[in-house]
């Protein structure tokens, strides 16, 4: 059984290393939130900002419970532990509500009914059962993390392939994040009998909190996670604008495509020529719409976006380049026959991962 | 050496928060610091960011030390020489920037080092100083003159940026004079009168570290989201202005920021509202296009009723962007007549220098 409050030695370094988890867990979450909420404003909200401000901001309030409650209002202990689980879990519910609801196919709704029981479950412990509270948390826990485990796979996996080194930073601090949590819980300190546990989990979970932000921070923009939500046409000309090949990718929006083909190669080319040196435009801006440019040896590519992300300026980079070798041939006396590129869309179902999205 | 906050219940919290303090401050030092490397990859002049890093990361880690031996007991000998290094750590970091900042903007300060040496004679009268009644103005003017160094320099920014920018810079102030405020209150002799004379003196110190805290989050929202010292350089990336007539795809006011011309001036006034058409057309929308990247150049686009104004830059800059809006909203203004009386004035507006109070405005907007 483990004692509170937290006696000397370990009182001073806890206090002083969980009130600097709360700081940086509440620091992280308010910048998520500012970012979500300033992006809206530009009309291009990422919901990955709103879901990462509420997992940060619910563990930030949990931990100041846990502070309270463990060091200054020890008879009241079992409320604040209430009120952090509470915390936890409305963040679960809220997060999986939020990833569900945008999810296509059915069944949509799965960790977003499991949270909300357990959280009418922690309530009616707390009520009828404070006995059984922390027992509870603990195998529900485990539950929890393997739920936000898989969430941030899914979401790293979205960016593996451009951004592995910074994936894998990602995934190494919320690992440690969880694992420094589970040092926290009264089993652990039971179990190695003593707050030095506490202490080490506390130091993992502010390693884990360092990488994360750090390797987050080398993102360049969190839209990059969602960018295939973000892809409206992929459309490839010759340079004197011949269209060659279309995709449309939202199937909502039909465009003349031989008019865009014709008029975005002639705007570059007239930019080429009035600008003189560098002209080559790389990308249009308009509101919500984006026009990324690129020019092969042979052919151009445009990219119509809802967002200039640096993933999709590399995979039209990509596009172009194996679709003007895999041509190449073709390309040197092609006499204007457009069926020959029907097999292009194989090309942009690998490129831009369709089957996956 | 006594300890601080021996008797007082919340000791621990005081302890905790003045390692959120130095930690947060560290914080702002490693933001310039990427900020510096990621401008470096791009061979921008960023020297200064480097300086405000390196201030902040030493300005911390002396901070770091004040509170851990003001918070754990030592001997009194250890005390001074650990307190002493923290002074220095921190006047190293001052000097630092001191010198970068007279030196990049020398210009503009005019202060020819002043501040440097300064920082360096009291740095090295700080020793003699330690055991007479002369430390603590000494101390007091170290800490003035470090807490200033970056107060001053981000007034210099503010006056050299316009619009959002200005206004998030001007957000540091406020960050800068808390985090001045609430770390004077934690300076050993401040905490003695407080303690010794306040009856409330705990609550007065935890709401002197909430404010402290505060002002660094204020200081690192200031400076987050743009390169501040490209932006304070923003006059320097402007290359062409052009206000064309969209209906009559003429140019009506043209503006070289740079001693080198545009052959193509016409076609380029004809060419712009030309690509908008284009784009309108098949987006099916009656939004403008607001900038065209080219490889080394941008084209910014800002849309009035009557007229397109287009700013030719070499880097994306909010401020210009910002300049650009109010060229467009003020042409309108002035020559809004002439825009919509098109036919009656021709023959005025064939003359050249009609447009020309322009040029006085666009000075304003730029002095501004």
């Amino acid at each position: 059984m483990v004692a509170y409050p937290i006696p000397a030695p370990y009182r001073e370094i806890l206090i002083s290393l969980e009130m600097i988890i709360v700081f940086t867990f509440l620091e992280i979450s308010s910048y998520f939130f500012y970012k979500y909420w300033n992006n809206k404003r530009t009309g291009v909200p990422s919901v990955i900002e709103l879901d990462w401000g509420i997992i940060f901001g619910c563990f930030g309030i949990a931990f100041i419970a846990y502070i309270i409650g463990d060091n200054f209002a020890v008879e009241s202990r079992e409320i604040f532990l209430t009120i952090g689980y509470l915390s936890l879990t409305l963040g679960g519910v809220l997060l999986f509500y939020h990833v569900e609801s945008l999810k296509p196919s059915k069944p949509r709704f799965i960790f977003t009914p499991i949270f909300l029981s357990v959280l009418f479950i922690f309530i009616l412990a707390y009520i009828f059962l404070p006995s059984i509270l922390q027992v509870f948390a603990s195998s529900v826990s485990f539950i929890a993390y393997a739920a936000l485990i898989s969430y941030f796979l899914l979401i790293v996996k979205r960016i593996w392939t451009f951004y592995k080194f910074n994936s894998m930073g990602l995934l190494l601090g919320i690992v440690l994040w969880f694992v420094g949590y589970t040092g926290n819980t009264d089993m652990a300190i039971t179990l190695f009998n003593g707050f030095h546990i506490r202490v080490l989990g506390d130091v993992v979970i502010l390693i884990g909190m360092i990488l994360v932000g750090f390797f987050l921070n080398s993102i360049p923009s969190l839209g990059e996670i969602g960018w295939q939500k973000k892809l409206k046409y992929i459309i490839l000309t010759t340079k004197g604008g011949v269209g060659l090949f279309i995709e449309n990718f939202q199937k909502e929006q039909p465009v003349d495509e031989m008019l865009i083909a014709g008029a975005l190669s002639g705007i570059n080319s007239f930019m080429s020529n009035v600008m003189e040196t560098n002209g080559n435009i790389r990308v249009i801006s308009r509101g919500q719409d984006q026009f990324l440019l690129h020019e092969g040896k042979n052919v151009m590519g445009i990219l119509w976006v809802e967002q200039e992300l640096e993933i999709l300026k590399y995979l039209l980079r990509e596009f172009v380049r194996q679709f003007e070798e895999f041509y190449a041939h073709i390309l040197e006396n092609w006499m204007g026959n457009i069926e020959l590129f029907k097999p292009t869309k194989h090309l942009v179902d690998s490129i831009f991962s369709l089957q996956k999205s | 050496m006594d300890l601080y906050y021996v008797d007082n219940p919340l000791r621990d919290v005081f302890i905790a928060f003045d390692y959120i303090i130095a930690i947060f401050i560290l914080q702002i030092g490693l933001l310039f610091v990427k900020q510096w490397y990621k401008e470096s990859k791009k061979q921008l002049r960023n020297i200064v960011i480097l300086g405000f890093g390196v201030y902040f990361i030493l300005f911390s880690a002396g901070m770091g030390i004040v509170f851990y031996i003001m918070n754990h007991a030592m001997p009194s000998q250890d005390f001074d020489f650990y307190y002493i290094g923290s002074i220095y750590l921190r006047g190293i970091a001052g000097i630092f920037l001191a010198f970068l900042l007279e030196r990049t903007i020398q210009i503009t300060l005019r202060t020819r080092y002043l501040i440097s040496v300064a920082l360096i004679g009291l740095l090295g009268v700080t020793p003699f100083c330690l055991n007479t009644s002369l430390l603590y103005p000494v101390l007091n003017a170290i800490n003035l003159l470090l807490i200033s160094l970056p107060l001053i320099f981000t007034l210099y920014f503010i006056k050299n940026t316009v619009g959002g920018m200005r206004r998030k810079l001007f957000i540091t102030i406020p960050g800068f004079l808390l985090l001045g405020f609430g770390l004077y209150i934690t300076t050993p002799r401040i905490l003695e009168v407080i303690e010794g004379t306040l009856a409330n003196a705990s609550m007065v110190i935890l709401a002197s570290k909430f404010l402290t805290v505060f002002g660094i989050v204020l200081i690192m929202f200031g400076f987050n989201g743009y390169t501040f010292f490209l932006e304070a350089q923003w006059k320097e990336n402007l290359i062409w202005l052009f206000i064309i007539d969209k209906t009559r795809l003429k140019i009506l006011y043209s503006k070289n920021f740079l001693p080198e011309a545009m052959e193509n001036e016409e076609i380029f006034a004809g060419g712009i509202p030309g690509i908008e058409t284009i784009i309108k057309q098949f987006t099916q929308s009656r939004e403008g296009i607001d900038v065209i990247k080219l490889e080394n150049r941008l084209i910014l686009l800002s849309h009035g009723e009557k007229v397109i104004t287009a700013l030719i830059v070499k880097k994306n800059i909010q401020n210009a962007d910002y300049i650009l809006k109010q060229i467009t909203k003020k042409f309108e203004f002035f020559f809004w007549d002439y825009l919509k009386y098109y036919e009656s004035y021709k023959s005025i507006l064939s003359q050249a220098e009609i447009f020309k109070p322009m040029e006085m405005l666009i000075r304003t907007l730029l002095k501004s």
